[in-house]
């Protein structure tokens, strides 16, 4: 990516389930976000230092992967966030989450979440949340 | 009783009325035509007629329909043609009472010449108890089913909510690609809306068979076959858990003869499990399912973990029901597992992993080389 690339602030979508990801992705493309997917928070961290703006759209159970090659400390979505805040990296984030409720609303909400969406996601509110968030 | 075969067994007479008062099992002795001949008091006992009230009538009063119908044409052919159905093999069949009530029986029949009468000698085994234990090992058997399928349901929420998520979003980009005019893309988003769908189902699917619960004949297995499947069907809790199973199978090991559904239900309790408690241990080592020849005709299953282990004083309990060292648990699998293996003719037992952790090892038995063991002759 070359930095005249980088004007148009980007949504970057972390979700280790493909399909999920190309969906969100090709949603957030047809209303013209520009969108970087990334399949592991690690993958994320690794890219972090270089992004200054846009929005990070995170999935909140980022198991094992299931290459078997993650190692120790692969963080799941909420760990992610407090990683990113330790290195002072702000950017906001929208974390979904397949099951969890309030409890783990709570816990994301904490690490600095800026919005929480139970899955299925309703497009209304996803593109509602990004719009925000991107202000 | 002039007439009856006793007195053509020249020899020893009173020997034979003897035995045939003392037998457990209930003796029947009809002629070529069909005719009841000799009725001991275990028959008695079993049909509650008394020999007086059917001797001389045609035994077919002792069997339900549609086979009580049948015996007669049956017994024709055999005297004709010489074709046995089951005379010298023995089956399971249904018998009925003087009261109409029908039970399931064992029965075994020998043919007997006396110069050239011709009669056939029935014994018979009372074995409801026997089928009432069977089902109700079926029945013991779907309800671990579902108390698993309730432990893994999360799991399997997470499995479908994904697909799901993945086609409603696609469905909505889908209307706005449509309204913006860009129809181009459309095809390839309800391709993968289709995949999506199929996913989920795919999921489902592997649910019902699951918990179906059809009565199962028993049926050829292969160990390694075996093995594989449930693995798969773990593929899901390995992946989160990130715990992996090895399968650490020989080439070569005898077909077994089992209810699959049965067994696999048995391996995924000690997998999980096994799961279950290296999770506890905060370890990531593997689990691992070995299986051994063993003797002569059993196949050893070996579940091996490298978890937090049974403490000594829980170690009697393990195969009682209801006890659990898990907070979710119902204390129920390590039962019936045991009681399905044993249904089987095998013994499921626990031992300590001498590096920590446990081994729960399992026997079946294999098919002998000439014949089929453990199975009865069914037309």
């Amino acid at each position: 990516m070359t930095d005249a690339a980088t004007q148009q602030p980007k949504v970057y979508v972390v979700d280790d389930d493909e399909a999920v990801r190309d969906s969100i992705q090709l949603l957030l493309q047809s209303v013209d976000h520009v969108v970087e997917t990334f399949d592991s928070p690690l993958a994320f961290l690794n890219a972090a230092p270089g992004i200054t703006s846009g929005c990070l759209v995170l999935a909140s159970e980022l198991g094992a992967s299931k290459s078997g090659a993650s190692g120790l400390g692969t963080p799941g979505g909420v760990a992610l966030l407090l990683q990113l805040r330790e290195r002072g990296i702000a950017i906001p984030a929208i974390v979904t989450a397949n099951q969890g409720g309030v409890p783990l609303a709570v816990e994301a909400m904490r690490a600095g979440a800026a919005d929480f969406l139970e899955k299925p996601l309703l497009d209304a509110r996803l593109l509602l949340a990004v719009k925000r968030v991107m202000k | 009783m002039t007439d009856t075969l006793r007195p053509h067994l020249h020899e020893k007479p009173s020997r034979f009325a003897a035995l045939m008062d003392a037998a457990v099992d209930a003796i029947i002795v009809i002629d070529h035509r069909g005719q009841i001949q000799e009725f001991n008091p275990a028959a008695e006992r079993l049909f509650g007629y008394p020999a007086q009230d059917v001797l001389q009538k045609n035994v077919s009063l002792l069997m339900p329909q549609p086979y009580a119908g049948e015996h007669d044409q049956y017994l024709a052919h055999y005297n004709a043609t010489g074709e046995a159905r089951i005379i010298g093999i023995g089956r399971e069949a249904l018998a009925r009472r003087q009261d109409g009530s029908e039970f399931p029986i064992d029965l075994s029949v020998g043919e007997v010449k006396e110069g050239n009468a011709r009669f056939f000698v029935g014994i018979i085994r009372d074995v409801s108890e026997r089928k009432e234990v069977q089902e109700l090992h079926r029945r013991l058997a779907h309800v671990t089913r579902l108390s698993t399928l309730g432990e893994m349901a999360s799991g399997i929420a997470h499995e479908i909510n994904q697909p799901l998520t993945a086609i409603a979003t696609y469905a909505q980009a889908a209307r706005r690609l449509q309204e913006k005019g860009a129809t181009a893309e459309l095809d390839s988003v309800l391709d993968k809306i289709a995949k999506q769908a199929e996913r989920a189902a795919a999921v489902i699917r592997q649910m019902r068979s699951f918990v179906s619960r059809q009565d199962r004949e028993q049926a050829l297995a292969h160990p390694a076959e075996l093995v594989a499947s449930v693995v798969q069907f773990l593929q899901t809790d390995t992946g989160r858990r990130n715990i992996e199973i090895l399968q650490e199978l020989p080439d070569k090991l005898p077909t077994l003869m089992i209810d699959t559904v049965q067994i696999q239900q048995v391996l995924l309790n000690l997998l999980l499990n096994a799961m279950d408690a290296t999770e506890a241990a905060g370890s990531h080592e593997p689990v691992r399912i070995r299986a051994r020849i063993e003797g002569e005709a059993q196949v050893l299953f070996e579940v091996l973990d490298r978890g937090c282990g049974v403490q000594e004083q829980h170690r009697d309990q393990l195969f009682t029901p209801f006890f659990t060292t898990k907070a979710a648990g119902m204390g129920m699998g390590l039962p019936i597992c045991r009681s399905i293996v044993q249904a089987h003719g095998g013994q499921l037992t626990f031992q300590p992993h001498p590096a920590g952790g446990s081994i729960f090892q399992f026997t079946l038995p294999a098919l002998v080389e000439n014949g089929v063991r453990g199975l009865s002759e069914q037309s």
